[in-house]
This record gives structure tokens, C-alpha cells and sequence, in this order.
């Protein structure tokens, strides 16, 4: 044998080495694989409250998600792709709930969004982790993500923190020693009232008065005059935008004149449309971050457009999902049209930069830590300030 | 005509059981298991308002105390097969004591009672939180298991459902030509009539309560472990008019009409969610249309037409 022929022996033998060698180390570094190809428009799936009483809180996710997805399909898709958004109304029973989820799956969604609806989300979980699809929500019941579903992820505030911190600005900060309790007697403002008087409890304070109305009910007053006889030095309130408007109006009417903190509910739009400006003046919030308080042109123009769109105001809700639909863009992106990866990704989330707030995945699947203290000033809510969640 | 209905129960029956490899273990067939068990509800609500001329808007209640009786019975660790008697029991007892002082009167009464009944049984849903799970509900449900065999997937438990809609379909026909059944129809059409011929017609109604209650607890029994998560929003008193229009819309006092009822209005507004917000209106025109065009429900459709056919015949 000739020392070219042996020479280029070797050569071949190092080409083929190195190739197997790169091979290996592309296989065994997942970083360097490359993202999963979509293949055709990618799915996306939703269920919401679109009829009933509780449309007025489900469009909000309708139009965090479909503003979303309209303009990142102006703009080209996400890799390429065009984004093909099913919505499903779930109406107001959770039969109703799992139905629509059911009818998503089987459209075969890359993701699927679920709505604030919390026993709709649980009766939900179940199938949709069987098909081990994403499932990102804002129901706010504490428990939603202690299901143990690893496809579970939400990118609203919950309850748990809501009635940890409402109470702890009440008493540390605005000095309130003699707190009175209402809420909706609903899966949103009971576990919150419990929650509530958990952390009084811890702070030492003994409330004056716990009380509750139905979500049907017009007329509190019977309550609002029991916190009073009962001494009361201010309100916790926790409802839905239409009966927090209600409590307001009948404290106005009866006199009583409390400091007030609550839900995102009491500096709702919707809320504030049905007040005077005396009976919004000076009540607290704390939940999520709203854009009728904005400052940043972007995002009062962002408000703006929904409003034309949808003609009706954007909320926290509508902030939630939509910056979520773009949290999923920059993961897909990242690792393509894989299930699975997506919900490692999501997983692996720490200070995406949504609209107002860092999203950061804590080991249960909770993406938002950050909350915002508002105060309304006549019918205008004004931002006190953040608030992070304990431990954030 | 006997002989037509005896060619066409087994043509039914034989389409039931393909259904699920028409709809597969999915979407389509989860419709049509609670469709069924909306028939075994509506069934029983057919003792007392279809053929004893009671109105009841508690059904929704009874079947909410048969689902929650099972989760509760289930997650603290009882044999599942215990659950329908528990389940029937708890709806049998809640039946009793609703029912003596109340169906002893004539009239509204009973409508309105078991308005409230329904209201009563919400509220302590809601609030005995650390027994029913509030308004969250009650989660992972153990499903359906019988004598070491469990129940999965859609396609095991249609075909579960569909035998006891069966049983429940043969029982209420068995009632309906029996002396209990022909005093309750006695009962609708005169109570006055029927005590001057010897009916009981407090303990026929009364009966007639307990009975459509019980179907109503073993409905929600088999609810709660085939879809393994319960809340209230499932068991209010729009579900209880719901029924109701199930009821009057299959035809009041037909077996076939509660099943046509029941499985119609569950489906419908499936069929309809191409309409989106939309189809609210057209599921009212078509329920408007059939209580102007058929006054005696669906199942009186069939009957009417021929009639007509046969008089263009002539």
C-alpha cells in the first residue's frame, strides 16, 4: 500500500470519526437539538365562559387570547406558522365545562387555554392531562395547581395570595385593627373568605363581622348593617364586578363609611361604570395588574384597540392571556411544536417580561408572583404600587 | 302496529350499542352518557309530574344529594357497589320527609316546595365545605368498580349507562301497567275522582315521589363516578327546569318521551355550538316551536301525523 492511499485512508477514517463523534454530542446535548417542526397552523384551543352568567369574566379570556393571536397572525405566525385559535363556550356548568373540553381535545391542540372558571378548570384537569397537552388557565381557587398535573400552568393571581396579602396591607400598612368580611358566596369568595381568616388569625385580629351574599342576591344591605352595628372600622370585600358595584352603591345609601379593600373587582371598569364618583372614591384593590392605570403610551394604546375591537375594556384577565399567548410564541420558537418541551419550557420560566410583570414558574405551576395595589381616586383607579407575593 | 313497535325496539336497541363505534371513545360519546343519565333523571321526574300530575323542581336537588352521597361514601373509602343503595337511600329519606307533609295538600304546593328544597340543598353544598368541598366541588372521584372489574374510558361506561337506562325504562313500564301506576294516572287526572274510587292518592303521590327521587339519586350516583368530579353549578335550579323542559318537550307521561326529551336537549346544544353565542336563540325558537306545534310533547308527534296521513288517505 502506497503512503497517498494510506494517507487518505486515515483521512476517511478521521471524516467518519468526527461525523460519529459530532452525531453523539448533537444526540446526547438536548440545548443543541433542533426545535421540534410545526407542521401546518398551529392549534390552539379554548374554553370559556361565552353565555351564561358568567360570560362577563369568560370573554375576557376570549379577548386576551384572540387579540393575541389575530395580531401575531399580522405579523406572520409563530415560526412561520399561522395560529388557528378553536373556541368552545363552556357556559356555567362544569358538564357544560368538560363537553367543551372534550370537543377541544379532540381537535388535537398543540395548547390549550382554560378559563378563570375554577370548577370548570377542575373538572377539566383530568382529560386534559390524559392527553398531555399544555393547559394554561386563570382560575384563581388556591388548589388549582396543587392537582398534581404536570400539563397545569396559570398566569393569573389566585385567592391564596389575594388573602394574604388584602388583609396584611389592611392591618400592617393602613392600620385597621376591627376588619368586617364580605364576600360572594361563590367558589371565588368563599375559599378567599377562609383564606382571609386564616391570615387575620396570624396578624392577631379577630374580624367584627363575616358575612356573605348569593351571587343572584340585589340587596345587601341586611349584611352592610350588621358589619355596622357590629363596629366594624373597614371592609374586606370580595365579589364579582356587578355585586361589588351593588355593596358600594347600598353603603353610599345607608351611610356607612368604611375604608374598603378588595378584589381587582372593586377598580373594574365595569364596576366603576355603575358607581358615582362619591361611592368609588377611596377604595382599595389588590390583584392583578390592570391597564386603566397605565402610563406607558404602548400599553393605553394596546387598551385602546381592545377596546375598539371588543368594546369592552380590557382587565387583568384579558392582560393574563394575552401576554401568555406570547409567552408560548417565544417558546415555540425556542423548542418548536413538541408537547412535552413546551411544558418543560413552561416549566422553566423565569422573569419573562409580559406586559406589566416578570412571569416566573414556581415548582407548582403558578407564573405570576406580582400583584398591584390601586386605589380609586372619584371613578378613576389609581396605582398604589406592587406587591409581591411572600417568598418572591 | 304491535308488531311494527316489536321490530323497531330491537332495530333501537341494536343501534344504541353501535353508537359508540359510530362516535368513538371521545367527545360525541361523553355527550351521549350524559344524555343517558339525563334520561334516568327525567324518567323519574315522569312518576310524579308526567303521570301523578305533581310539579317538582327538586329533581336537580336529588340528583345532586345521589352524586355527592357516592363521593363522599367513595373518597372515605367505601366499596363503590354500597353507593347506589346509599345514594337511593339518602334521596329516598330526603323524598320521605319533603314529601308526607307536603303532598298531603293539593295544588302548587309541591312545585314550590321543592323550590326551596332545591335552594336548601344548594346552600349546604356550598357551605359545608369540609364534607362536600364548597363551591370547588369534590375531585378524583373513584370510578365505577364491581366485583374487582373497574370502569373505563367512554365506551365501557355508555354501554354501563346504557343498561341501566334500560332497567330504569323497564321498571317505570312495569310501574305504569301496574295498580300503583294507573292510580297515579287516576291521581293526575282527578284526584277527587280518584279517592271516590277507592285510590290513596296521598300515598300515590307520595310514592310516586319517592320513586322518581330514588331514580334521580342512582342517576347522580352513577354522575359522580363516571365523570369523577362534582360542583354545585352542576345540580341548580336552572338544571331542574331544564329537566322539566326535557319533560314537557319528549311528552309528559311517555317513556319514550323522556328518553327522546332528555337525549334531544342534551345533544341540541351540542349540535348547535357552531353558532356560537347564536345558538341560545335558535335552542329557544326550537323549544318555543315545539310546544306550539306539538303541544303533547315529541313522542305525540308520531302518532298525530299518522293520523293525519291516514285522514289525507281517505
Amino acid at each position: 500500500m502506497s503512503k497517498v492511499a494510506d494517507k487518505n485512508s486515515f483521512k476517511t477514517a478521521s471524516l467518519i470519526a468526527a461525523a460519529v463523534a459530532g452525531a453523539f454530542a448533537l444526540g446526547a446535548s438536548p440545548a443543541a437539538a433542533a426545535p421540534a417542526a410545526c407542521a401546518g397552523p398551529i392549534k390552539i384551543g379554548l374554553t370559556t365562559a361565552l353565555t351564561g352568567n358568567l360570560a362577563l369574566l369568560g370573554i375576557q379570556a376570549r379577548n386576551g387570547v384572540e387579540f393575541a393571536v389575530d395580531e401575531l397572525n399580522k405579523a406572520g405566525g409563530i415560526a412561520g406558522q399561522q395560529i388557528a385559535l378553536t373556541s368552545e363556550d363552556t357556559g356555567a356548568s362544569s358538564t357544560d365545562a368538560l363537553n367543551a373540553m372534550n370537543r377541544i381535545i379532540e381537535g388535537k391542540p398543540l395548547v390549550i387555554f382554560g378559563s378563570m372558571i375554577s370548577p370548570h378548570v377542575f373538572v377539566q384537569t383530568e382529560p386534559v392531562s390524559k392527553s398531555e397537552t399544555p393547559f394554561l388557565v386563570g382560575a384563581t381557587n388556591a388548589k388549582i395547581t396543587s392537582q398534581g398535573s404536570k400539563w397545569l400552568y396559570r398566569m393569573h393571581v389566585h385567592d391564596g395570595q389575594l388573602a394574604d396579602l388584602i388583609p396584611r396591607y389592611l392591618v400592617s400598612t393602613l392600620g385597621k385593627k376591627k376588619p368586617a368580611i364580605l364576600v360572594v358566596a361563590d367558589d371565588y369568595g368563599l375559599g378567599a373568605s377562609k383564606g382571609i381568616q386564616e391570615t387575620l388569625e396570624k396578624l392577631s385580629i379577630k374580624p367584627a363581622a363575616i358575612s356573605s351574599y348569593a351571587p343572584s342576591d340585589k340587596d345587601m344591605t341586611a349584611q352592610l348593617l350588621e358589619l355596622k352595628d357590629k363596629g366594624a372600622d373597614s371592609l374586606i370585600l370580595f365579589g364579582r364586578p356587578a355585586d361589588v358595584a351593588l355593596v358600594l352603591k347600598q353603603m353610599g345609601d345607608l351611610g356607612i363609611s368604611l375604608t374598603t379593600i378588595g378584589n381587582a373587582s372593586m377598580v373594574a371598569q365595569t364596576t366603576l361604570n355603575n358607581l358615582s364618583a362619591a361611592e368609588a372614591d377611596g377604595a382599595y384593590a389588590i390583584g392583578g395588574m390592570i391597564p386603566q392605570t397605565a402610563k406607558d403610551a404602548k400599553i393605553i394604546d394596546w387598551s385602546a384597540r381592545v377596546m375598539a375591537k371588543y368594546k369592552v375594556p380590557a382587565d387583568n384577565f384579558t392582560v393574563g392571556y394575552y401576554d401568555t399567548v406570547y409567552l408560548l410564541k417565544s417558546i415555540i420558537e425556542k423548542v418548536g411544536c413538541d408537547k412535552a418541551a413546551i411544558r418543560d419550557e413552561l416549566a422553566a420560566t423565569k422573569d419573562w417580561k409580559g406586559t406589566f410583570i416578570p412571569y416566573t414558574a414556581d415548582k407548582l405551576g403558578d407564573l405570576t408572583h406580582q400583584l398591584g395595589i390601586y386605589r380609586n381616586k372619584g371613578k378613576t383607579p389609581e396605582f398604589v404600587g406592587p406587591i409581591s407575593e411572600t417568598g418572591f | 302496529m304491535k308488531k311494527q313497535q316489536r321490530l323497531l325496539a330491537p332495530l333501537l336497541v341494536a343501534a344504541a350499542l353501535a353508537a359508540p363505534a359510530l362516535a368513538g371513545d371521545g367527545y360525541a360519546l361523553q355527550v351521549l352518557n350524559i344524555a343517558i343519565l339525563n334520561c334516568i333523571v327525567v324518567l323519574g321526574l315522569n312518576f310524579v309530574t308526567g303521570w301523578t300530575g305533581q310539579v317538582n323542581f327538586g329533581q336537580a336537588a336529588f340528583y345532586g344529594l345521589g352524586a355527592y352521597t357516592t363521593a363522599i361514601a367513595t373518597k372515605a373509602g367505601l366499596p363503590w357497589i354500597t353507593t347506589p343503595f346509599l345514594s337511593a337511600l339518602v334521596a329516598l329519606i330526603a323524598a320521605l320527609v319533603l314529601g308526607m307533609p307536603t303532598l298531603r295538600l293539593r295544588s302548587y304546593y309541591l312545585a314550590m316546595t321543592t323550590i326551596g328544597f332545591g335552594e336548601i340543598v344548594r346552600l349546604i353544598i356550598v357551605h359545608w365545605e369540609p364534607v362536600t368541598g364548597g363551591t370547588s366541588g369534590l375531585r378524583a372521584i373513584p370510578g365505577i368498580s364491581l366485583f374487582g372489574f373497574t370502569v373505563e374510558g367512554q365506551i365501557a361506561h355508555f354501554y354501563l349507562l346504557f343498561a341501566a337506562l334500560a332497567l330504569a325504562a323497564l321498571v317505570a313500564h312495569r310501574i305504569r301497567h301496574s295498580s300503583l301506576g294507573r292510580a297515579m294516572l287516576a291521581t293526575r287526572d282527578s284526584e277527587i275522582a280518584a279517592e271516590l274510587s277507592g285510590v290513596d292518592t296521598v300515598r300515590t303521590k307520595i310514592l310516586a315521589f319517592v320513586i322518581g327521587s330514588i331514580y334521580a339519586g342512582l342517576a347522580g350516583c352513577l354522575y359522580a363516578s363516571s365523570i369523577r368530579f362534582i360542583s354545585p353549578d352542576s345540580f341548580t335550579g336552572t338544571q331542574a327546569v331544564l329537566f322539566m323542559t326535557m319533560l314537557i318537550i319528549g311528552g309528559m307521561g311517555s317513556i319514550p318521551g323522556c328518553i327522546i326529551g332528555a337525549i334531544g336537549l342534551t345533544i341540541l346544544p351540542e349540535l348547535l355550538r357552531f353558532l356560537g353565542q347564536w345558538y341560545l336563540v335558535l335552542y329557544g325558537a326550537g323549544v318555543i316551536a315545539v310546544i306550539v306545534l306539538a303541544p303533547g310533547g315529541l313522542a305525540s308527534a308520531y302518532p298525530r301525523i299518522r293520523q293525519r296521513m291516514a285522514g289525507f288517505a281517505k
